[in-house]
């Protein structure tokens, strides 16, 4: 009979198909360019079945840190809030992408400091004024680095200069 | 030894005591510090920054700002490390494996005052090391060609995969994955392009630090938020105060072997062009769990102070290390040196053969500013520890922002690219998945590293040999880290039948 | 009203400035490649020359204006290229050129984002010819012992595309005489290196960079592919003696040049300015010590004369550098 580990399942799948789909795109290469991905693939695809099928002695027994989460009652985050983190920071990288990573930063950090975690309007706004503040002065002055200006931006700017 | 003209290196001594010398050197070692601890922004980034300023100086003066910031960047970077899991440089990354589990027991003041220790020392053993190898500096780069360089990215990847005990088929389907994703890019010998998929940005492939802020801090920070609380969910505040850090600092003293050793390796490490202060932090950590004893390898990965120790004292002594390939013979030992070598040049020093006895003066105050960038950085670092360390203690909500904001924007401030931001959110999610299934991430930045490492001197060998890889078994240096390959996975394969009890680090 | 008028118009463009007042701002001098290489060195060395002699222009009494050199890496040399080629023609934004690195795709009839001759080329900076270098120790003590070896020649270099590699594959191809290539070296200096250790036979140096190299004499200089052998190479051939002058073509150009549709007199401005800084005694002095090449022409016209005769001679060997 054919054990599954189910537990480790849902990342193992997608690492399958990576592997298939590398080994697949990387059989169009020369032979030396083809070789890492060839091998690495094909290692990575038997390892996965391996451990789908659950010969990977490590998965059989409960780890220590496993049995210490069900001692305590588990603190694994709930999917949503995982999920919701996760949309937070992409949202981030979005707004800084259009705004500039200077005024993304301050207002990924108010909303996800306010909407998200819950804190008193004051303290949100205090301290992402803060820390747009903190980068401001350390790029420009202290680094004389540029930070990301952001699409939109730079459409102004270069609406305003033409 | 000519080399060793005591005249000269009382000079160079004496130079560090004028006021300008002094003022360069404290002005490096803030910049470094600041630098390093910064993720993204290196001692790479700092130098290039300094290049236009540097030309105005004095090649002494120059000297000393340069040495200032590239002794003083690994030693402020582990602070990061260690409190935030965001390695502060690329090499720092392997001290987030112990130092972050101690940051979240409370005691990052021990782990800080244990990295900025060993971090010091390492850097002056590093120099000790490259004072001792300059008479062979010749034999040493004309010793290690493609097929040495091939065996030692097996040997690295091996045994880090080895280290992670009963998880090894895990890590090593992440290095594999870690693989794949270094082959991205256009190959260099081939010239042709491998899945770029006609995308312009990953024409050069994915770049490390990137890759690993994201891997590594980001998929951190994204655990944090979802969690809640904060980095330190044991200990208390309290706790984090000088008394912690100076006892974290008297533990690498107590630890001596694992310093010397990670030293060694350092500097070894260091020396190797293309190898690095990344691989050798690694090495070094997984030289130190091989070391342990049976009863505190399990410990390794849950916050042993001897993880910490041995990555840092490896890191700093690199920069030992790197010197000898690149002023003995003009081969930049890490893109630092790339740097730091064109400064050479812009101040008409030659670097090679010729450069000890053209330019003995300058290298002798390099020395010495090196040596005491090391102590004063370290000395910094551990002053400012127990209020940093405090940092752990401040609740996610506030601190995941910030942090994030911080760790996109060193993303971003490497190459000025906003595709490397997206690489490090890609990343970051990757790295969560994996940490959230067990899988261990060690393997990964190593096979980003290593890997094309190795796939380029596989070839270099294979062309070098007339088509087969009999040369491995003609060189005795290739044979002799054939033997240390083997003997690495004997000892492992022992080691697992002997203790039965889960090893595990994740 | 007319002649007032006219007179009006007359003493207008008298008293306007008798060129464009360039510089304006800041100048951006584009490297294609990362800091520390050969062109990120010679551009920030020349930068402060060339900030000197828009000073002197200036008569001094402005604010200084700032020659900025600016790293861009990236798809060896393209990502810079690229950018340069979309920058406006004013003469702020000029980049260092590697010829025929960055002319490959001409060469190769291919296409990369942007047009190498279309480029406003301003003037050469440096660059340098090449010789044929093999270990001092090594079993061939002569160019024509190399063309006698049985079998391919075992060539260490960095990659397919290097001007380096280019430059090997024309002279071997000129012979006959079959190179196997060993890439995957990171610089010149460890692939030069590497004919030391024994990796492979023999390979190709800039001629500055072997002198830099031989220093200590380890390596044994056979060939010199320039009108002139230089004296540091004792023994060594050149094109003439072997039959094949046109080898003396071979060489590497580090070139400035800015967007296409600069106009003449900003052209001109900067194709002194970098003869300035390049003819400087400080530049001549460095470049000397440090083994680093300098040299400028006196018109924009010379220099793109020279880069067309260049990259038409590389061009007749397209074929070569298709396959690997």
């Amino acid at each position: 009979m054919i054990k599954i580990d189910r537990k480790n399942i849902s990342l193992l799948v997608p690492l399958t198909a990576f592997a298939v789909g590398t080994l697949v795109i990387g059989s169009n290469y020369g032979p030396v360019s083809a070789f890492i991905p060839f091998w690495a693939s094909v290692f990575m695809l038997i390892t996965c079945l391996f451990v789908i099928f659950g010969f990977d002695s490590a998965t059989e027994e409960p780890s220590e840190q496993d049995e210490k989460k069900d001692a305590e009652g588990s603190d694994d985050p709930d999917l949503a809030r995982l999920l919701g983190a996760v949309g937070w920071i992409t949202a981030f990288v979005v707004i800084a992408y259009y705004l500039g990573l200077l005024l993304g930063s301050v207002i990924y950090a108010f909303s996800s400091m306010y909407h998200f975690g819950g804190k008193r309007l004051a303290s949100a706004l205090v301290i992402s004024a803060g820390l747009g503040l903190c980068l401001f002065g350390l790029f420009e002055y202290v680094l004389e680095k540029e930070l990301y200006e952001g699409v939109l931006v730079e459409y102004v700017f270069e609406l305003v200069e033409g | 030894m000519e080399a060793l003209n005591l005249a000269i290196i009382g000079d160079a001594w004496l130079r560090l005591l004028e006021w300008d010398s002094m003022f360069y050197l404290v002005l490096g070692t803030i910049i470094g510090l600041i630098f390093g601890v910064l993720p993204g922004l290196g001692g790479t980034t700092a130098l290039a920054l300094l290049i236009p300023f540097s030309m105005g100086m004095d090649a002494g003066d120059a000297i000393i700002l340069m040495a200032g910031v590239m002794a003083s960047t690994p030693t402020s970077g582990a602070v990061t490390a260690i409190l935030l899991n965001t390695p502060g440089t690329a090499p720092n990354a392997a001290t987030t494996l112990d130092g972050y589990p101690l940051a979240q027991q409370g005691k990052g003041g021990l782990a800080i005052g244990a990295a900025a220790t060993a971090s010091g020392i390492g850097g002056l053993l590093g120099i000790v090391f490259l004072i001792a190898m300059v008479p062979i500096t010749r034999e040493i780069v004309l010793a290690f060609a493609p097929p040495e360089f091939l065996l030692l990215a097996v040997l690295g990847l091996v045994t880090v995969s080895l280290s992670t005990g009963k998880k090894f088929v895990k890590s090593l389907i992440v290095g594999l994955f870690g693989l794949i994703i270094a082959s991205v890019g256009y190959h260099e010998v081939t010239g042709e392009e491998r899945f770029t998929f006609g995308v312009d940005y990953l024409w050069d492939g994915f770049k490390l630090v990137p890759v690993m802020i994201g891997f590594f801090a980001v998929s951190e920070m994204i655990n944090l938020w979802a969690k809640r609380g904060s980095v330190s969910s044991g200990g208390d505040i309290e706790s984090v105060n000088l008394k912690q850090v100076f006892q974290g600092c008297l533990e690498p003293i107590k630890q001596w072997k694992v310093l010397l050793r990670g030293s060694a390796m350092g500097t070894g490490v260091g020396a190797l062009p293309g190898v690095g202060g990344t691989v050798a932090a690694f090495m070094a950590y997984t030289l130190a769990i091989s070391t342990a004893k049976p009863e505190d390898k399990e410990s390794f990965g849950k916050g042993n102070i001897t993880g910490v120790i041995a990555p840092e004292s490896a890191n700093n002594a690199k920069e030992g290390g790197a010197l000898v390939p690149t002023l003995a013979f003009g081969i930049p030992g890490s893109a630092e040196m790339a740097v730091f070598l064109s400064v050479l040049i812009l101040h008409g020093m030659v670097p090679g053969p010729t450069i000890m006895t053209e330019s003995l003066d300058i290298i002798w105050i390099l020395i010495a500013a090196t040596v005491v960038t090391g102590v004063m950085a370290s000395v910094i670092t551990i002053l400012a520890a127990s209020s940093i360390a405090k940092l752990t203690f401040v609740d996610s909500r506030t601190l995941v922002p910030v942090v994030l904001a911080f760790a996109m924007i060193g993303s971003y401030s490497l190459d000025n690219e906003i595709y490397d931001v997206f690489t490090t959110l890609a990343f970051g999610v990757v790295g969560f998945v994996f940490m959230r299934f067990g899988f261990p991430r060690i393997s990964f930045p190593l096979a980003i590293v290593l890997g094309p490492l190795m796939e380029t001197s596989y070839f270099q060998t294979l062309r070098i040999g007339d088509g087969t890889l009999s040369i491995l078994f003609d060189r005795p240096q290739s044979i002799v880290i054939m033997l240390l390959i083997v003997g690495c996975v004997i000892y492992y394969l022992k080691g697992f039948m002997a203790s039965p009890a889960a090893k595990e680090v994740s | 009203m007319r002649f007032l008028t006219a007179l009006v118009a007359l003493g207008l463009i008298a008293s306007a400035p008798a060129q464009a007042a360039f510089p304006e701002k800041d100048i951006e001098i584009v490297i294609p490649y990362g800091p520390g290489g050969g062109f990120d060195t010679l551009t920030r060395k020349l930068a402060p020359y060339i900030e000197e002699y828009f000073m002197k222009q200036k008569g001094g009494n402005f604010n200084k204006i700032k020659v900025v050199p600016k790293n861009m890496p990236g798809a060896s040399g393209k990502k810079a290229a690229v950018y340069t080629s979309k920058q406006k023609p004013d003469g702020h934004t000029i980049q260092i050129f590697n010829i025929p690195g960055h002319g490959l795709p001409y060469i190769k009839g291919e296409d990369a984002g942007y047009d190498i001759t279309g480029f406003t080329w301003l003037n050469r900076v440096g660059g340098d010819d090449y010789v044929v270098i093999v270990a001092k120790d090594s079993p061939y003590k002569t160019f024509q012992d190399l063309l006698n070896k049985s079998g391919d020649l075992k060539i260490p270099e960095q990659g397919p595309g290097s001007t380096s590699n280019m430059a090997n594959k024309i002279t071997w191809a000129t012979f006959n005489k079959g190179g196997e290539y060993i890439y995957g070296y990171k610089s010149s200096r460890d692939y030069s290196t590497a004919v030391l250790r024994g990796d492979g036979d023999v390979t190709m140096l800039a001629s500055g960079s072997a002198k830099r190299y031989n220093k200590a004499g380890d390596f044994r200089i056979v060939a010199h592919w320039a009108d002139k052998v230089d004296p540091a190479f004792e023994g060594a051939v050149n094109g003439n003696d072997v039959g094949h002058p046109e080898l003396h073509d071979l060489g590497l150009l580090r070139m400035m040049a800015g967007p296409a549709g600069m106009s003449p007199e900003v052209t001109k401005t900067w194709n002194e300015a970098l003869a300035y800084a390049v003819n400087h005694p400080d530049i001549q002095a460095w470049s000397a010590k440090t083994g680093n090449p300098v040299l400028a022409y006196d018109s924009a016209e010379k220099t793109k004369d020279v880069l067309m005769k260049n990259l038409g001679y590389f061009k007749k060997f397209s074929n070569l550098f298709t396959g690997k």
